[in-house]
């Protein structure tokens, strides 16, 4: 019968230290909660039916920017608009912002978090090729302690992730970006605001001697494949030659032949393909014209 | 008399109730001992119902009742068809299939209600919708009109033999033989699709039978309360006086809350019979995309003839409607296509065929425009593209064939959704043209601007584009006016409001015939306790139909009032002024009383008074056009394409209107604001997705998009002031004007951002995905693949 919005009954557990959380999602068919936006509407259309519900955010560190010579480290309840807002992290990890700020809408990113964005591994979610681009690391708490896992390992597919069912993300930590870094985030919707997205694209850039060009540049894609996607042989291309225009386009066209998109009601397939070519020579474009201008 | 209140920008009286949250919406309703109802609904969109098993369903605790058709026994019966088909029209075939409360035996419509649960509350109510065990056997559905008519095609109603619900056909001169006359004929395939209504508000009821005082009373989100009673008292076997129907204030109409009588509206009242509780039923926004009705969906094989000066020598246009799985709204929506597609041209020669076809989708019932959209659509495309084909300038081929302003009345000789010939009342719609022309900067964009900024490598467009509404149709609406003891004014009618201001502009009316203030017009809408003549508000009459049976209402008052101040005041009625609460006399301010006390003398306690005197200062009466009132409009815009991933912005909007007199400039141009927003999603956003099986694939806001403030642009209003000789205020409707011309705005508009690509835009809506595709379409068919 068609799913009936109407939220379940369900115990609603506040923790405030990570002592006993990891015994009860073990046990208790028990699911986290950051902002809730989209735990809340898994459960009402009866996707999700957890019996307890355990509160995450308020644990020391969950919602904390901190920035050390290491590089940034984010707690995993850490909101959207939080990020976007960050000056540092507008500074420094511009892509990281311009994908916060990109999803859903101003009273929505208000509650999403990051943690929850990446854990619930979406094609679609704006942050991931940004997280993957920013080659960060994701930070888990379990019964033994904290262990470390990137974030090209992390997602699995669609919905899964290689947090153990003991564990849960507690922050990710993106290294430190070189001097004059540039970056940044391109989504397409269907309308400018509030639409998931049909296709994002990442791109983070910076000078690197060790390069043959003298550029490094990191390129990942989301929603056109079931995780997001680095680019490897664009951004290989474009560490062998310096960027002009040609071989921007050329890289473009290799994020192109990567993906790997689905048709839905939102886009059909061949539209997202060729999408993700304008979008990624746009970021690409964007990037380069960032480092550009920092070199003058 | 010169008036304070009509015309003038005044800000609505009843925003600030509605602003702090102090307003009454149907789920504001609660009442000690209410219980709530949740509905069991098909997720097939068709299916043999086998059986059903509700026990379990009724032991869950808390559970009151769960009701089937088969509970229903007797009760059960079709709704009573809402529109019955014009008598006037030769040769119509129009099969009646009305909707069923709960369904008996088979499923038509994916949502179809197959039981309801009343239970303690809605929590306990959606969890033993879960007990209910209902064997249904899938059949194959059919959504697609042209597959719908072939033979072998499945059947959603079985005993007629085909899908086909109504077939009809309407000419004016003799279109063929013009046709052999033209030096250009324009032939298309023209679709549009179909969309929801999404207001803020969803539907919702609260239905109590008190067993005491044998009374009924309904809440309920619908434009049409009287109607709703009548029809409810007549089913049930009530005296119409025992049922009490409120629409209290409603987050929005647009036309699906016209419809009659929903599933929910005929099993609520009937379980609340059984129980002698009330009970609530709220709508949820899934529930909206299943339960609610719909809009929009034609094929239309269209063409237009034409001299090679660009006259328009006739019109053909054979067209397939989608009702859905019933069609109780008989033939208003195709009726109004055919109308629109006339348009405010001169069109000697038209024919116009309709195919109205069932298929196993939502009930198709008017959505703002209802079905003038489509025909707007038809008409302005066919000129488009025959003004390409001529070389011509698009104003210039509208120019060319609008009808000038000494033809007035104009009957266009084909019969309307009003059952009467279309006839146009009024109009003179060049100057709306070269308004909207010359505040968008046609001439100025073609010939500088768009140049350079093509040169600069960016794809805008223009486009203006013109259209008629016809409004206020009858058959009547009526109003009471009563002046109180305090001097305040009461105001009661029959039409629901649904966001329209109304409590602002009918007490203008008033307040400048009584001469009060407009803060002392107390307005009551939608009750039907307190005003039991009418039909609702629909088919943008409310500034028509009941503003003028106020306006007459409110005039009657003011007979009484001078006739007995003139004895009180001991003067002529001719020198007697009505002003701040006051009658006085002209030149002798000081000789006055208020209405307040006039009021008083009126009603005396004691006393005898004359033979046949009527108590009080009070009138009723009513307002019956002798037929709709057309508006008329042209709107204009410029856009721009993003040529690589098809996403639009526009960058104005210029929207000209001519509604005859203009009560509220303010709210009129909300309303055309809400209008034009509308027609943006019809054309860019909003679209229904179906796959073979019925199944609606976006039955969600984040998948089905509506414009929201980032795609809707400022929007500039500008006027034409052509009196309706049909009414004394002179006024005719402007509900749904906003959004009839915007798809074929935009796809003209689109057009000329794309003219390098020698696109043609037949279909609606689109989105950045079906542009691109259609770009794509083009690029092959130019390289001759």
């Amino acid at each position: 019968m068609l799913a009936r919005p109407g939220l379940p009954q369900f115990e609603y557990v506040r923790a405030t230290t990570s002592v006993g959380v990891h015994d009860l999602l073990s046990t208790a068919n028990a699911r986290l909660l950051m902002g809730g936006t989209d735990l809340f509407t898994q459960m009402r259309d009866g996707v999700w039916r957890p019996r307890v519900v355990v509160d995450v955010k308020h644990i020391p560190g969950m919602q904390d920017i901190t920035m050390d010579p290491g590089g940034l480290t984010v707690g995993a309840a850490v909101t959207m608009n939080q990020l976007a807002r960050h000056p540092a992290v507008q500074r420094l990890y511009p892509a990281l912002a311009q994908a916060a700020s990109s999803v859903g809408s101003f009273q929505l990113r208000n509650r999403a978090t990051l943690g929850g964005n990446l854990c619930n591994a979406s094609p679609c979610a704006d942050t991931a090729p940004a997280v993957a681009a920013l080659e960060a690391i994701l930070v888990l708490s379990g019964p033994a302690g904290q262990r470390e896992t990137p974030f090209y390992d992390f997602v699995l597919g669609p919905g899964r992730t290689v947090v153990g069912t003991d564990e849960f993300l507690i922050g990710i930590r993106f290294p430190a970006q070189p001097a004059g870094s540039a970056g940044c985030y391109l989504k397409l919707g269907r309308s400018r605001m509030g639409d998931l997205s049909v296709v994002g694209v990442a791109v983070v850039a910076f000078r690197d001697l060790a390069a043959r060009s003298g550029y490094r540049f990191r390129l990942a894609l989301g929603s056109v494949a079931p995780v997001a996607l680095r680019v490897p042989a664009a951004e290989s291309l474009l560490a062998a030659e310096p960027p002009h225009e040609t071989n921007l386009a050329a890289a473009a066209d290799l994020a192109m032949h990567a993906a790997v998109p689905i048709s839905d009601v939102r886009a059909t397939a061949i539209y997202q393909t060729l999408m993700v070519r304008t979008l990624t020579l746009r970021a690409l474009e964007s990037a380069w014209a960032q480092l550009q201008g920092a070199g003058r | 008399m010169s008036p304070k209140y009509v015309g003038q920008r005044i800000s609505r009286t009843e925003d600030p109730r509605l602003l702090t949250g102090q307003a009454l919406f149907v789920d504001d309703v609660n009442i000690p001992g209410m219980l709530h109802a949740a509905f069991l609904r098909s997720d097939y969109a068709h299916a043999r119902l086998n059986s059903i098993d509700v026990s379990a369903a009724r032991s869950r605790p808390g559970v009151i009742a769960v009701y089937t058709a088969q509970d229903m026994g007797d009760a059960w019966q079709h709704g009573p068809p809402l529109v019955i088909p014009p008598p006037t029209i030769q040769n119509m075939v129009f099969h009646t299939r009305t909707q069923v409360p709960l369904v008996k035996d088979k499923v038509r419509l994916i949502g179809e209600p197959l039981a309801v649960v009343i239970a303690e509350s809605r929590y306990i109510a959606e969890d033993a919708l879960e007990d209910i065990i209902a064997d249904l056997q899938p059949l194959e559905a059919v959504g697609d009109l042209e597959r719908a008519l072939r033979p072998g095609a499945p059947l959603v109603h079985e005993e007629l033999g085909s899908n086909l619900a109504a077939h009809f056909f309407q000419e004016k001169g003799n279109y063929k033989s013009a046709r052999q006359q033209a030096d250009l004929v324009i032939q298309k395939r023209i679709l549009i699709d179909r969309g929801i209504a999404a207001a803020m508000e969803n539907r919702g009821i609260v239905a109590h039978w008190d067993p005491k005082s044998q009374r009924l009373t309904l809440w309920d989100t619908t434009q049409s309360p009287i109607p709703i009673r009548n029809g409810l008292a007549g089913m049930f076997g009530l005296a119409e006086h025992q049922v009490r129907v409120i629409a209290p204030f409603v987050g929005g109409g647009f036309g699906p809350k016209i419809m009659m009588f929903y599933a929910e509206e005929m099993v609520l009242t009937w379980a609340t019979l059984q129980i002698g509780r009330p009970i609530k039923w709220i709508e949820d926004r899934r529930e909206n995309f299943y339960a609610t009705t719909q809009e929009r969906g034609q094929v239309h094989d269209a063409e237009m003839a034409l001299t090679s000066d660009g006259r328009i020598l006739g019109v053909r246009d054979s067209f397939l409607h989608d009702t859905g799985a019933y069609d109780p709204y008989g033939l208003t929506i195709p009726l109004n296509t055919q109308c629109h597609v006339l348009g405010p041209y001169d069109v000697p020669n038209y024919y116009a065929e309709t195919t109205v076809v069932f298929t196993n989708r939502m009930i198709a019932t008017p959505v703002r425009g209802a079905g003038r959209p489509q025909g707007v659509f038809v008409v302005e495309r066919l000129l488009d593209l025959a003004a390409r084909k001529l070389d011509m300038d698009r104003v210039e081929i509208r120019k060319r064939n609008l009808l000038p302003p000494d033809v007035f009345p104009y009957n266009n000789q084909i019969i309307d959704q009003a059952f009467a010939p279309l006839v146009l009342d009024s109009g003179n719609y060049l100057p709306l043209l070269e308004q909207a022309a010359t505040r968008i900067g046609y001439q100025p964009f073609i010939r500088e601007e768009q140049p350079r900024l093509r040169a600069e490598g960016k794809h805008v467009g223009i486009g203006v584009v013109m259209f008629i509404e016809t409004t206020g149709v009858g058959p009547y609406e009526g109003a009471r006016v009563t002046v109180e003891a305090s001097g305040r004014i009461s105001v009661a009618t029959g039409v629901g409001t649904q966001g329209q201001g109304h409590f602002t502009s009918f007490a203008q009316i008033v307040a400048d015939q009584l001469g009060v203030n407009i803060r002392d017009v107390e307005l009551v809408t939608g009750d039907t306790a307190e005003f039991h003549w009418g039909t609702g508000t629909f088919a943008s009459r409310g500034a028509v139909v009941a503003a003028n049976a106020i306006h007459a209402a409110a005039r009657a008052v003011r007979g009484k009032i001078l006739r007995l101040a003139s004895k009180v005041l001991e003067a002529p009625e001719e020198e007697l002024e009505l002003a701040d609460g006051q009658v006085r006399v002209a030149d002798m301010p000081e000789k006055s009383i208020s209405l307040g006390k006039l009021a008083v003398l009126a009603n005396p306690l004691r006393g005898a008074v004359q033979p046949g005197t009527e108590p009080g200062l009070e009138a009723t009466d009513y307002f019956g056009p002798q037929y709709g009132a057309t508006a008329a409009g042209a709107h204009a815009m410029i856009l721009e394409v993003d040529p690589e991933t098809m996403m639009v912005e526009i960058k104005r909007y210029v929207a000209v209107e001519d509604c005859g007199t203009v009560l509220n400039p303010l709210i009129l141009d909300g309303q055309v604001h809400g209008g034009v927003a509308l027609g943006i999603g019809n054309s860019y956003y909003e679209k229904l997705v179906f796959d073979d099986n019925g199944q609606l694939l976006n039955a969600s806001l984040a998948d089905y998009l509506i414009a929201a403030a980032t795609e809707v642009p400022r929007i500039e209003v500008g006027h034409g002031y052509t009196l309706s000789p049909l009414n004394p205020l002179g006024t005719k409707g402007a509900g749904e004007a906003g959004t009839l011309p915007v798809p074929a705005l935009f796809a003209q508009a689109l057009e000329d951002a794309l003219a390098d690509h020698r696109l043609e835009v037949v279909e609606m809506p689109l989105s950045p995905n079906r542009l691109f595709e259609l770009l794509q379409a083009a690029q092959e068919s130019a390289s001759g693949r």
